[in-house]
């Protein structure tokens, strides 16, 4: 008796077995690039801004704490023209409260393409300055303050944004101070904030310095003297 | 439930689905907004540009008051307005389900009533999203982002709000990170001299899951959506009521028949036969400004 072949036809075997495994393997590739992102939340595209009266010590030197203004049709006076978001309005209104909102043509390098970077992530994509660095399958994000910080002294060396008024700084060393002495006290009772007591105290000192040298060239206010005759006994 | 099937074509067929609700859950930790009472300044509905002015007067009577003799003349004292615009935009979102897709949908979550609740309570989440995004644009900062989130730093900026007069209810919306800490810091390092008062189950329903208790008098609230900024999550402590100021507009509807005003999601839904599918979309207009530089402080620590 002639045993009866279950067979597929090599072409259809050939067929299937090509369609079976082209969608394990997209499968496990989608997968694959998937815990290859960065897990960060996605984040809109911005632009850096600064305040003069805003500052802080990183990397040994004293830099404007930048935020974002996000350039958000809706946020802070972000419009839409045509599906394209104009931030006229909106960097204006940051002037007008004191803000120096920062042009992406004031950061140079070899591409030319600003200070935003983005980064494909899960569920969309995040805006990052070209300071700040995350990593495949991780929520981390690391900031190069060196190169940040040198970035910031150009600006300030440019003209482009003021520098530390002594009044800015002095405001700054009260901080550093207040932070420097709790991390000594913590440290009394555990030796595990030295390395913290030790950099609030390296924090102080740069603002220390830099404060002896502004307010060499501080002129205070001189105000007007009140007239005696003003008071009656 | 807001976002928890997005791309529900793909989603219901693939066997990463439950890596994809994990994905996704992570923006469903917002707050809903009423709860953080932040100023509502109108409806750009009928006025003729998507812009709206407010204009804060000084408290001038608060000290206004000085001490004149019998027949001293009192020099009248013009108030000093302080305007702040909020612009509003359009916002949208879109589900494109199969037949095949509803046919089998053994959870019956793909109905009209659920998905246009659902788009309600996303276009929230956006709102929360929006001011979430706007924390780090107040001058006064507490923290570093060269150190972790500190408890002391977070009545620092208590007592700064307060020296400013931002006597409101302060609220605080910080990056769960930041959160952690501080709550870490309490547990640990502050001997049991700080409470916390945690949020019962009952808050979280109301306030949302954004909603983590209170610190200090200061509600307390998270979202993934705060910025972060030179190696620094910029959170935000603030006076509710006078830090932020935000507007938003009432669609017009002009097919009652397949539009519906879900508050004011404009939810719309439309049939693509060719394809068998069915449309569901969402628009909404919204605005957000910081309002008062002075009720607000940027909350940094490292990210």
């Amino acid at each position: 008796m002639a045993r009866v072949r279950n067979t597929i036809p090599d072409q259809q075997v050939h067929t299937y077995e090509a369609a079976r495994g082209s969608r394990v393997a997209q499968t496990f590739a989608a997968r694959e690039a998937r815990r290859q992102l960065p897990r960060i939340a996605p984040s809109p595209d911005f632009l850096l801004q600064v305040h003069p009266h805003s500052w802080d010590v990183r990397a040994g030197q004293i830099v404007p704490v930048a935020r974002k203004l996000q350039v958000v049709p809706g946020v802070n006076n972000v419009d839409a023209r045509r599906g394209v978001p104009d931030v006229s309005r909106a960097v204006l209104s940051r002037n007008e409260r004191g803000w120096v909102v920062i042009s992406p043509e004031w950061y140079s390098d070899d591409d030319g393409e600003g200070y935003v970077v983005r980064h494909p992530v899960a569920g969309g994509v995040a805006h990052l300055t070209v300071f700040e660095k995350c990593y495949p399958g991780s929520m981390r994000v690391d900031n190069d303050d060196e190169l940040e910080a040198r970035w910031w002294g150009e600006l300030i060396k440019a003209g482009r944004i003021p520098g530390p008024s002594p009044a800015a700084l002095e405001e700054l060393r009260d901080k550093c101070e207040t932070a420097w002495v709790r991390a000594s006290n913590r440290r009394k009772t555990d030796e595990a904030w030295a390395s913290e007591a030790e950099a609030a105290r390296a924090r102080l000192d740069v603002v220390t310095a830099a404060l002896e040298a502004a307010t060499k060239k501080q002129t205070p206010s001189k105000g007007k003297r009140a007239a005696a005759r003003e008071v009656k006994s | 439930m807001a976002h928890l099937f997005a791309d529900v074509a793909n989603a219901r067929t693939n066997e990463e689905l439950s890596a994809l609700y994990g994905l996704l859950l992570r923006e469903d930790s917002d707050a809903i907004l009423n709860v953080m009472q932040a100023a509502y300044v109108g409806d750009i509905a009928g006025s003729p540009s998507n812009v709206i002015q407010v204009t804060d007067y000084d408290d001038a009577a608060y000290n206004g008051f000085a001490d004149r003799s019998e027949v001293q003349a009192i020099s009248p004292t013009d108030p000093a307005p302080a305007k702040t615009d909020v612009t509003v935009a359009r916002y949208g979102f879109a589900r494109r389900p199969s037949d095949l897709v509803k046919m089998t949908d053994s959870h019956g979550v793909l109905n009209p009533a659920l998905l246009a609740q659902d788009f309600l309570i996303g276009s929230n989440q956006k709102l929360v999203a929006l001011i979430a995004g706007i924390m780090g644009d107040f001058t006064a900062t507490s923290g570093s982002a060269a150190a972790v989130a500190q408890v002391a730093d977070f009545f620092d900026a208590c007592s700064t709000l307060r020296q400013a007069n931002a006597n409101g209810q302060l609220v605080a919306l910080l990056h769960p990170k930041q959160w952690g800490e501080l709550t870490k810091e309490i547990a640990t390092v502050s001997g049991g001299a700080l409470q916390l008062a945690p949020s019962a189950q009952e808050n979280i329903i109301s306030r949302g899951s954004g909603f983590q208790g209170t610190l200090n008098g200061v509600a307390v609230y998270t979202s993934t959506r705060v910025a972060s900024s030179g190696g620094g999550y910029n959170g935000g402590i603030f006076d509710a009521a006078k830090a932020v100021a935000w507007a938003d507009a009432t669609p017009v509807v002009e097919m009652p028949e397949r539009q519906l005003l879900v508050g004011k999601v404009l939810f719309e839904m439309d049939r693509e036969p060719l394809t068998a599918e069915t449309i569901y979309a969402g628009n909404v207009w919204l605005g957000v400004s910081q309002r008062q530089d002075a009720a607000g402080v940027t909350f940094i620590s490292t990210t």
